[in-house]
């Protein structure tokens, strides 16, 4: 559906990025600063010119450096938002959305006025500058003007990140709404793993330039999250979906890879999709099935991994049926005596999951 | 006591001429100071230094020199381009206004060149980056986006300009000599009459009408560009 396979050297960085996104989602383009995320978005909305490479929508080229293609921004069909909004100072906001309505484009989409401002709830800011908005106010604009020029493909720039918390999951909220309902895909920059948990379906890792990982959320992040903290403490990230929620102790029954696992949360439907991550510091090993005591998630596991730390610890994969890490100390090591393939009891406290649940949108 | 305000007929027509003089020059250089203003602030290309430059060269040169060149370049009979323009358009800007406007627009244009470019280096290219994803062409984004939101600047520009050609002189008088009527504005009527004996009263009476257009005009474009200011501020342009 979106394919990049793009190349630019920018200063003494190349960047260097190849993927493939299938279906209309929300893709996470992820990584440090300085990873080239941005220059992503700008090659594909046709900002900066890539030294060679394709991109591609749908079978037709914006981009393609063999065949000397490069269609201009102004005619790509790409609905940008960026991290400031970006909108006219000298217009209202209704002039503002109707800026990019002339355009006629291949896309079906045919937003209308009325329903995107409804759907983002701007209907009321019309008459209003934008310098008499606030932030929040002004990214829901800056969508909905992106909307409404009927592109193929949404182009995010940390559309969140100039925003306090409150209003930061409002506009998730909101992002997700529209990627719903007009089943666009959408690329995403951020490097917030809070943002990737509860919007992406999909995602890019970047590192130093180069599109180091693709795929789900969960494998990407994983992945990522051990390239970069190696030495320092990492999480490891599960999704799941509600089984049961139990009123009376408000805790959630999720199922996920490795069986079931408890949490107390505020009140969830059944069958909602939701990511958790558990700290390697907070998984408990042991060589027997453990007995009596207060822990309630327990799984028996596979040792697929022990990698050794500079600082005398271990790092344990274990494979519960999705793969968890889990760091112990030289003494318990060598007493528990563990080697590969060894089978082994994982524990982890319900409390150290609770405060890192995440619904998917 | 009333004949201090009588203007002498010499007076009044270097005042109208210096009005005329300044507005022309000042409309003809107008859209070239916005292209090339845009061109400075907008673009990178070879050479961008050297034009640079060659548009500042006014600013730096003795408005004496300016004036010796655009002799050169558009004398009526031995010019560079002079017989042209007079044969294809009959244009002459020997010993007229016309002349004297063009030198004072040559002599201000770097002025101009600079306010323009000035407010629109401080404009965020992002601006015309979204407009541009929003499938605007580069016409629809300068007009929409650029233009309006450089105004302020351009007007202050616009005045600089219009000043700057109200205290014209030397390129002046070196282009277009010093002729009562056609080619006096108020500085070279102001030098001539410094020539003759006993006429302090006179002069004096020029240098005031001097400073009052020219304090005037500030005062209107200062508000112009409050206005101007104010609006882009508060959004209402």
């Amino acid at each position: 559906m979106f394919k990049i396979d793009v190349e630019k050297q920018l200063g003494n960085i190349l960047i260097k990025c190849s993927f493939e996104i299938a279906k209309p989602c929300i893709t996470a383009i992820c990584g440090c600063s300085g990873a080239g995320k941005t220059s992503i978005i700008n090659m594909a909305a046709g900002l900066i010119t890539p030294d060679k490479g394709i991109i591609s929508y749908n079978g037709r080229e914006f981009y393609n450096s063999e065949k000397k293609i490069n269609i201009p921004a102004n005619k790509r069909f790409t609905g940008c938002v960026f991290q400031e909004s970006r909108l006219f100072p000298n217009m209202k906001v209704k002039k503002n959305l109707l800026y990019g309505m002339m355009r006629k484009s291949p896309s079906s989409l045919n937003c209308n006025l009325d329903d995107v401002c409804s759907l983002l709830g701007i209907s009321h800011l019309l008459e209003r500058y934008p310098q008499n908005l606030s932030g929040g106010e002004k990214q829901r604009v800056a969508i909905g003007r992106a909307l409404l020029s009927n592109p193929e493909i949404l182009l995010m720039d940390e559309p969140l990140a100039s925003l306090d918390e409150i209003r930061r999951s409002e506009l998730i909220s909101y992002i997700n709404l529209i990627q719903k309902h007009y089943k666009l895909p959408v690329l995403y920059v951020t490097h917030s793993v809070d943002e990737i948990l509860q919007l992406a379906d999909m995602a890019l890792y970047m590192e130093q330039g180069v599109s180091k990982y693709f795929g789900s959320v969960v494998d990407v992040l994983n992945n990522a999250a051990i390239k970069a903290n190696r030495h320092n403490s990492f999480n490891t990230i599960f999704e799941g979906e509600v089984e049961k929620y139990d009123e009376e102790s408000s805790t959630a029954l999720i199922k996920f890879g490795g069986g079931y696992v408890e949490s107390s949360c505020e009140k969830v439907e059944n069958g909602r999709k939701i990511r958790f991550s558990v700290n390697i510091h907070d998984v408990v090993l042991s060589i027997k099935q453990p007995e009596g005591i207060s822990i309630r998630n327990i799984y028996k596991g596979k040792v697929i991994e022990i990698v050794k730390q500079p600082n005398n610890f271990y790092d344990i994969l274990i494979d519960i049926g999705d793969k968890i890490w889990a760091r112990i100390s030289k003494g318990a090591y060598s007493e528990l005596d563990i080697i590969e393939e060894s089978i082994i009891f994982v524990m982890i406290k319900s409390a150290a999951i609770s405060d890192t649940l995440k619904l998917v949108h | 006591m009333l004949e201090i305000f009588t203007l002498s007929q010499a007076e009044l027509s270097a005042v109208k001429l210096s009005i005329l003089v300044g507005f022309w020059s000042v409309a003809a250089s107008l859209p070239f100071g916005i292209f090339f203003g845009w061109l400075l602030a907008r673009y990178d290309f070879l050479g961008k230094s050297i034009l640079d430059g060659f548009l500042h060269l006014p600013l730096v040169v003795p408005p004496v020199v300016t004036g010796y060149i655009l002799l050169i370049l558009f004398g009526r009979k031995n010019g560079v381009f002079g017989p042209w323009l007079y044969d294809i358009f009959g244009i002459s800007f020997a010993f007229n206004w016309k002349g004297a406007a063009l030198a004072s627009a040559v002599v201000s244009f770097p002025l101009m060149v600079r306010a323009v470019r000035l407010s629109i280096e401080s404009i965020d290219t992002g601006l015309e980056q979204a407009a541009k994803t929003l499938g605007a062409g580069y016409m629809k984004i300068f007009f929409t986006i650029t233009f309006p939101l450089a105004l302020p600047g351009i007007i202050s520009g616009i005045v600089l300009a219009f000043a700057r050609s109200l205290g014209e002189f030397g390129a002046t008088v070196t282009f277009v000599g010093n002729t009562q009527g056609a080619t006096q504005t108020l500085p070279l009527a102001l030098s001539a009459v410094l020539q003759v004996p006993d006429s302090e009263f006179y002069a004096a009476r020029l240098a005031v009408i001097s400073l009052v257009i020219a304090f005037s005009s500030l005062i209107i474009s200062e508000y112009f560009a409050c206005r101007a200011k104010k609006y882009k501020q508060s959004g209402r342009i």
